[in-house]
């Protein structure tokens, strides 16, 4: 290829380049006239603006390992259950089994998983309860059953 | 008389095969879970094999027939089903796996019917019964290795350390599969079968299944696997949550049981299957499921009574294991269909297996496990009475062990 081949080509782009920069330009001021003022949306959808999570400030949930208190191994997030307000209520957990023979589907309350992130993202996902204690809760089936969901025992006075 | 070499050569392949066979079962649920694929993603890509299983058995069965060196089949399936179990490890996204599943099943539908034919061509048709005995023998040894060792490669290394694992197992297979040496196998039937081409595929499975022996028969596969595939994994999870710490221990169980039986007692099912024994000791194995069945049906307030529910398990697995291509040769013996008529029965059980985990879930949410069990009962019976039945109208008795099959020319 030529010298001249290179530079056409570079010439061709260069009106290009200048136009996004001028197109982008406009974005900046935008993002902090948000939070003010009220746009009004045009029939034809602008482009979504974008917000950051800082890198250990997220936790992935889908197939994510969760641990109990005692350290054990629970069982795998395999679904996350929101109600009507579009809060997160339960997270449903693959327990047991061996060789993926004998595992259970058991809903867990949302209160009681804890996100620790760590900078790699791979933060540790700990439940407040053991295998041992949702060992009784019946089996999820369907988000559109009515779902048990385990919960940790109320704290209260001492029962005899 | 094949040496000694061949006929060691061909167990260990039977040993090695199951080793590799057992990582695909349902711990490619477990792994997909582990790589973030969602539930419906892991229900399609298992949709995908299943169909891929039912859709190639017809096909790999008259494939096998038809190609001369059955030796080179099994090896290339056999580095097909290593080449799948390196695309799981290696890539788990979604157009891999599928891929993986893809050539799983097709590898499978292939493998099973090459070393039935590879075992008829050693052994002769009188020695048939004795020589699967054998294959069942070191296969269920495979099996309950494997669970073990897979299993506890999947607790305490990882989860994808298991797919590489099972692709190791292929080298060790393919070694065995070279032991068996060509010349010792006797060559008339595969010659018989490989003029036909083929173009000839259709008209022959459609002459095969209007032969109403082998219809029969694989209506009792269906029914076979009807009752039995859903049994364990309906109670599997009832026996997790009443075990506690102690479930792995009580899978495990579970899984390497049969297994053992299996190792014990095929030889001498294999036995009986060259003898006027076959009719009953059929029968019993089949009658095995709904008794089977009924345990389950109690095993929530007992759980030892798992441990004699699995020994059935054992002894149904080796009746229908070694049972299955004896009666399959006999029916063939003089169409030469042999591996096409595997590949029938192979997809009667598939058909059987998918239907029965399907139809059980189903009766366990609208009405309860206990009547899903009692359903599966009733095929139980239904599938006993109906071998009974078949097996009574066999047609040619079992040849004298000394008596070579030659092809009429």
């Amino acid at each position: 290829m030529s010298l001249f081949h290179i530079s056409a080509s570079r010439v061709r782009l260069f009106p290009v380049t200048i136009l996004l920069f001028a197109m982008a330009l406009p974005h900046v001021p935008a993002r902090a006239q948000e939070p003010a003022q009220a746009v009004p949306h045009p029939p034809a959808a602008s482009a979504a603006t974008q917000e950051t999570m800082a890198r250990g400030e997220a936790t992935g949930t889908l197939g994510r390992v969760v641990i109990g208190p005692d350290a054990k191994v629970v069982g795998r997030i395999i679904e996350v259950l929101v109600d009507q307000a579009g809060e997160p209520r339960a997270a449903v957990l693959d327990v047991g089994g061996f060789l993926g023979v004998g595992s259970r589907r058991v809903a867990v309350a949302w209160r009681a998983l804890h996100f620790n992130p760590s900078p790699d993202g791979q933060g540790r996902i700990v439940l407040d309860m053991t295998a041992n204690q949702i060992r009784a809760t019946p089996e999820y089936k369907a988000a559109d059953k009515p779902v048990t969901v385990a919960a940790p025992p109320q704290a209260g006075p001492a029962h005899p | 008389m094949a040496s000694r070499r061949s006929n060691q050569g061909l167990d260990w392949l039977n040993f090695f095969v199951a080793n590799v066979q057992t990582g695909f079962g349902p711990f490619i649920a477990v792994y997909l879970t582990t790589e973030a694929w969602t539930q419906a993603e892991i229900g399609q890509a298992l949709s995908l094999g299943t169909i891929a299983v039912m859709l190639s058995q017809l096909p790999a069965g008259g494939l096998v027939d038809r190609l001369r060196d059955k030796r080179l089949v099994a090896a290339g399936a056999g580095i097909a089903v290593a080449v799948s179990a390196v695309l799981f490890a290696a890539v788990p996204d979604w157009p891999a796996v599928m891929l993986a599943e893809v050539l799983h099943s097709v590898a499978s539908a292939l493998l099973g019917p090459a070393i039935a034919a590879i075992s008829l061509a050693l052994a002769g048709y009188g020695g048939l019964g004795l020589r699967l005995g054998r294959n069942a023998r070191f296969a269920s040894l495979g099996n309950g290795c494997a669970a073990l060792a897979l299993g506890l490669c999947g607790a305490y290394l990882s989860s994808r350390a298991v797919f590489w694992l099972t692709a190791i197992l292929m080298l060790p297979a393919l070694f065995a599969l070279s032991q068996v040496q060509a010349g010792e196998l006797r060559t008339q039937a595969a010659d018989l079968a490989a003029d036909r081409g083929c173009a000839s595929l259709l008209r022959d499975t459609v002459a095969l299944l209007a032969d109403r022996h082998v219809l029969a028969f694989a209506g009792c596969v269906v029914l076979f696997h009807l009752s039995n595939a859903a049994l364990l994994p309906l109670v599997a999870s009832d026996v997790t949550r009443e075990a506690g710490d102690m479930a792995n221990l009580f899978i495990a169980i579970s899984i390497v049981l049969p297994q053992a039986v299996v190792t014990v007692i095929s030889p001498w099912v294999g036995r009986a299957a060259d003898r006027s024994v076959r009719r009953l000791v059929l029968t019993l194995g089949f009658a095995a499921v709904p008794l089977r069945a009924a345990l389950f049906a109690m095993v929530a307030d007992r759980p030892e009574l798992l441990v004699a529910a699995q020994l059935l398990d054992g002894v149904s697995a080796a009746v229908f294991g070694v049972m299955v291509p004896v009666i399959a040769a006999d029916l063939t013996r003089h169409s030469n269909q042999f591996n096409l008529c595997m590949g029938v029965f192979g997809l009667a059980s598939a058909a059987g297996a998918t239907a029965s985990t399907f139809l059980a879930g189903r009766i366990a949410d609208a009405a309860s496990e206990t009547t899903a069990l009692l359903a599966l009962a009733g095929c139980g019976i239904l599938a006993a009475l109906a071998v009974l039945l078949a097996s009574g109208q066999r047609h040619p008795r079992p040849l004298p062990l000394d008596v070579a099959v030659e092809p009429a020319s």
